[in-house]
């Protein structure tokens, strides 16, 4: 579990919710919850600590996009919980995948917190 | 130790810097952002690292740093940021911000002629279209662009012909 670098016990944002098919296109920051959960939330500045809220750690967390209904880009990008693991993003496009959603080929995109080149995972 | 990419900018306006850095730190805090106030020092920097930049950012219209100094170098413009670059091989998305319509048809002419991905974003409410507008864009060049140019070896291809002669007008 990583805990968020910016501690501030934000309120949960009323609108996280459980991703599933059927969401809106656009841009969703994700965070994944003790129980594998993946919750996201309409990307925004700042938005990531307040998709489980409370100061909670996460399994996961980046963000992703939805484009005509199927996920195009799923990333690690987070500046609140910098998740540096690529198997694990790799779980989160499974997990995304198990819950019915399709998942693009070569969606899923891995930025190393070294700052090297990302990749293109899966 | 690897050296971190970067994310190149050419802004002169501190308050639209202090919001860009305030957002890519957010969300790209793995990644060196480097701010340039002038074309001629962004260029110099582009020259000796291109091959490091994740992506770049361009304003076109800059001011002096005093203005009211008739010593005052040129700052130039974000045309000779594009020129510079149209001079070499692609190797990162081009975030064009710019309110100069001119300008930003110029930039984006000349980049996608040599085939840079170029996305245009146009300022809004003082500095209220970084974060909605800006951002998201910035966001999606570099996340699409691991699939267009992602080969170390796209990065490493000698300029299309020598940088030195476009550079100066």
């Amino acid at each position: 579990m990583k805990p968020p670098l910016d501690p501030t016990p934000y309120p949960r944002d009323p609108r996280s919710t459980p991703i599933r098919p059927g969401l809106p296109d656009g841009g969703y920051a994700y965070a994944q919850d003790a129980s594998g959960t993946i919750y996201v939330l309409p990307d925004a500045p700042h938005v990531h600590p307040r998709i489980l809220g409370g100061g909670t750690s996460a399994k996961y967390a980046g963000d992703l996009t939805v484009r005509d209904g199927r996920i195009v880009d799923v990333t690690n990008l987070s500046g609140t919980f910098q998740c540096d693991d690529a198997d694990g993003l790799l779980e989160i496009g499974e997990e995304i995948r198990r819950t019915g959603f399709v998942v693009d080929s070569g969606a899923v995109r891995f930025f190393p917190q070294d700052g090297s080149r990302p990749r293109v995972l899966a | 130790m690897t050296e971190p990419m970067q994310i190149v900018i050419l802004e002169d306006n501190a308050d639209r810097r202090r919001v860009m850095l305030d957002c890519l730190r957010d969300r790209f805090p793995q990644y060196e952002v480097l701010f340039f106030r002038s074309a001629s020092e962004m260029v110099g920097h582009l020259q000796r690292h291109l091959g490091r930049v994740l992506a770049i950012s361009l304003d076109h219209d800059l001011e002096p740093a005093d203005p009211r100094s008739p010593e005052a170098a040129d700052p130039g413009t974000g045309r000779d940021v594009a020129n510079f670059l149209a001079t070499r091989r692609p190797t990162c998305p081009v975030v064009i911000h710019s309110s100069n319509t001119f300008g930003t048809l110029g930039m984006k002419d000349v980049l996608d002629e040599t085939h840079w991905p170029t996305y245009v974003v146009t300022p809004f409410d003082d500095t209220a279209w970084i974060a909605e507008s800006w951002f998201p864009t910035v966001r999606r060049a570099i996340v699409d662009s691991i699939r267009e140019v992602s080969s170390p070896a796209s990065v490493s291809q000698p300029p299309v012909e020598s940088p030195a002669s476009q550079v100066a007008g």
